[in-house]
């Protein structure tokens, strides 16, 4: 096939790509780099790194599945989208690890929908390293591990249909989910399942923030992964993100003041170089 | 070994995919392309027999201890085994036979009505989702009921026959408060999976490697 | 137990009885609602207007058939337009069901105008790939396309394609974009931001594309339903969105009805338990 690649014009070389914004996202992505090692350097040398606050949906996490394990009930894991090149799929597989582990301690069983072929393996294998930590391995039950569909509407209806069936008594919605969630989350309502939802798409938070005890908003998704290794390391990386923030705050309020008072026809600056 | 080859294999490809982005040779990088995509094509094709194992197995396995509905399990089976086998001996399985008029017919007739049913499913859920919450339990829950009161009214067109103002309110909620939000929820976001994004490639997050 | 008591714990399955009941009787018997054209919509329409003749417009299918009913009715107004306008289309597809199904709209407008297949309208489809293949686009069209369209024609062969070297404003007049979720929208906005983008998205994305709306990212934006019904109206072929615009208001009528009544309840319920 790739005899068949036609190419457009001639090769061309350039140290930056032409399209806007490629200077100024480089060296943020530095900053964020050169910040990150800076903040896990510390942490790994024993430095005290600033703490970061509780969020109460994953505090939530143990009591969801504690009350899951006092009814005897399933609990129900799972991520829409979660193909591997995906970060809310990684953030996800910290999840998992996490809730799998807790549950083989509860003996409490674990059931996971999968709608990506490739991830299988992985959230299969996550599963049993969590009931091998816990010391359990004869326990883990790879049917618990579903491989639904990749279609959405069709990994929906199966999923909705196991909750129908086996009634979990916790369901943790975690990662990036599309037009499912409010099907998803409004049948674990039906269900009287307490409900947990993780999420970075904007789209759907109103719906989870509608049905869901518990939401974790936007990047609430990626600091939870974190923080729930309790690794100093690990939040550091937040510590950073955390900073960058900060400072972009702080340039948004010069660059809304330049804006604003800036001579009539003359440049804004910051703009200019974000646009670099 | 296990740990350190995949980690090296990940920094390895994301460094590389990172200066073909940011040098834009253009040669290499539609080469680099092609050649990701088709072993991308390569190991999803062959990623669906790992699914459909695992579907299968799980099925068989309830119609074997005939739990409850297990005739839904065979039927599953046989839909799945019947419409892949029709598309792959169709032409050949290497031939697209995807303008064929029974293939389509299926797709068109069978596969999207499904799809748009499920979706419909929304409707219903709404509106029970909408009754349940929207309460004026505090200030919070009441400003949140009132914009959607204002929205759901603007969008239906209703609002606007019984006030033009609507529109300039629904705009108002949509451009003053509802745009900024969303750009600070893109910030954060944006920066929260970077951070994720090196914690995977800096090999501190091992979860994926069953470590 | 009073009737505000029970309303306040009414089965949700009645209300599911009671929006199924709203949104058949007035298909069975239409209202009749007016459509009010938003300026969001009108920009898409001026911007057609306005095109020299000859022009080709990149369509984008990343939704599946789940939500065609509230993407489809714009896609079918704007190919009317296009092709009474003597317009080129030329379609890919982010999602691999998209493009199964826009082909067939596709190819039933092209046929009631009467325009030839690689001359006047092309269908190039979806590749595997997501974000890699779509970055190359921007470089080099035909190439990215692996050289053939969705049928296994030989783009160079087409007199429409062989000339679009690649997805910039030099080859396309601009993209039109018909998104239910990831991959999409944010896709052109970060990966191919030179483009002038119009976009027709699911009414529940509305809320987050309006950031891109303020910025000039996106040049204009339909919502849903509505914006298939006031495309439609402008372009004088009234299809299905405007048939089912009166089940759509109904059924937010009914909404908010139950709001309000929910609200009753629950202030009378309030009142009662607070004087026990």
């Amino acid at each position: 096939m790739l005899e068949m690649v036609q190419l457009a014009s001639g090769a061309k070389w350039g140290f930056l790509a032409d399209d806007g914004q490629a200077v100024s996202g480089f060296c943020m992505m530095m900053i964020m780099l050169i910040l990150t090692y800076y903040v896990i350097t510390r942490a790994r040398a024993g430095f005290p790194i600033p703490h970061i606050r509780k969020i109460a949906g994953l505090e939530a996490l143990d009591e969801a599945i504690g009350r899951a394990t006092e009814m005897g009930q399933p609990v129900h894991i799972s991520s829409f989208r979660s193909t591997v090149d995906q970060q809310e799929s990684w953030a996800f597989w910290v999840y998992l690890a996490h809730t799998a582990k807790l549950c083989a301690q509860y003996d409490t069983r674990i059931i996971n929908c999968v709608s990506d072929e490739i991830s299988l393996a992985i959230h299969e294998e996550i599963i049993q390293t969590g009931y091998l930590e816990a010391g359990r391995p004869d326990a883990y039950n790879p049917d618990d591990v579903r491989y639904m569909s990749n279609q959405q509407f069709a990994w929906v209806a199966g999923v909705i249909g196991m909750l129908e069936r086996e009634r979990p008594a916790a369901q943790l919605l975690i990662g990036r989910f599309f037009a499912e969630s409010l099907v998803l989350a409004e049948q674990g309502n039906l269900i009287g399942a307490i409900q947990i939802a993780a999420n970075d798409s904007a789209f759907q938070l109103p719906f989870f923030v509608a049905t869901c005890d518990y939401v974790l908003i936007g990047e609430e998704l990626y600091v939870g992964a974190a923080y729930i290794s309790r690794d100093p390391v690990m939040t550091g990386t937040v510590v950073a993100e955390d900073m960058v923030k900060m400072a972009l705050f702080g340039v948004m309020i010069v660059g809304t003041l330049l804006e604003t008072f800036k001579a009539e026809g003359a440049d804004n600056i910051l703009r200019t170089w974000f646009n670099y | 070994m296990k740990r350190e080859l995949p980690m090296l294999l990940a920094l390895g490809a994301a460094l590389l995919r990172l200066f073909l982005e940011l040098s834009h040779y253009q040669r290499t990088e539609m080469q680099w392309q092609l050649h990701t995509n088709q072993w991308w094509a390569f190991l999803a094709a062959t990623a669906v027999f790992i699914g459909v194992i695992n579907l299968c197995r799980l099925h068989m396995h309830r119609i074997r201890r005939k739990v409850a509905h297990w005739q839904m399990s065979a039927w599953c089976l046989f839909v799945m085994a019947s419409f892949g086998l029709y598309g792959i001996l169709l032409k050949g399985p290497f031939q697209a036979g995807n303008q064929e008029h029974w293939f389509r017919w299926i797709f068109d007739s069978v596969l999207q009505p499904a799809d748009r049913t499920m979706f419909s499913l929304l409707a219903f859920y709404i509106a029970s989702a909408a009754y349940r919450s929207f309460r004026m339990r505090n200030l919070e829950a009441t400003v949140m009921m009132v914009t959607a009161a204002v929205l759901m009214l603007n969008q239906a067109s209703i609002g606007p026959m019984i006030w033009s103002g609507w529109g300039d309110m629904a705009g108002w909620f949509m451009d003053i408060i509802n745009a900024p939000a969303q750009r600070g929820l893109a910030i954060g976001i944006f920066l929260g999976s970077y951070a994720m994004v090196l914690r995977m490639f800096l090999g501190l997050e091992r979860k994926h490697l069953g470590l | 137990m009073s009737i505000w008591e029970r309303f306040e714990r009414i089965n949700p399955r009645f209300i599911f009885l009671l929006m199924l009941f709203v949104l058949i009787t007035p298909m069975i018997r239409p209202i009749g609602l007016p459509v009010y054209i938003t300026p969001l919509t009108q920009a898409l329409y001026d911007w057609v207007e306005d095109l020299p003749p000859g022009s080709v417009v990149l369509f984008d299918s990343a939704f599946a058939p789940g939500s065609a009913s509230e993407i489809e009715p714009t896609m079918r107004a704007l190919l009317h337009h296009l092709f009474q306008n003597d317009h080129k289309v030329v379609m890919m597809a982010q999602w691999e069901l998209g493009a199964m199904h826009s082909s067939t709209v596709l190819d039933e407008l092209a046929a009631e105008y009467g325009k030839e297949y690689g001359v006047d309208y092309a269908n190039v489809g979806w590749r595997a790939g997501s974000e890699n293949w779509f970055i190359g686009l921007r470089d080099d069209f035909i190439g990215g396309m692996v050289g053939v369209d969705m049928s296994g024609n030989d783009l160079t062969e087409m007199p429409l394609t062989r000339d679009l070297a690649a997805v910039r404003p030099e080859y396309f007049a601009g993209v039109v974009c018909f998104a239910s979720g990831n991959p999409g929208v944010d896709d052109w906005v970060t990966y191919n931001p030179n483009m002038p983008l119009f976009v027709q998205a699911t009414a529940v994305q509305v809320p987050t594309y309006m950031r891109f709306v303020e910025t000039r990212q996106i040049e204009a934006l339909l919502s849903g339903q509505a914006g298939g019904a006031q495309y439609e109206q402008l372009v004088g072929q009234l299809g299905e969105a405007s048939r089912l615009m009166d089940p759509q208001g109904a059924g937010h009528l009914l909404i908010i009805t139950l709001m309000i009544l929910g609200n009753i309840a629950f202030i009378v319920n309030s009142k009662k338990r607070a004087a026990k």
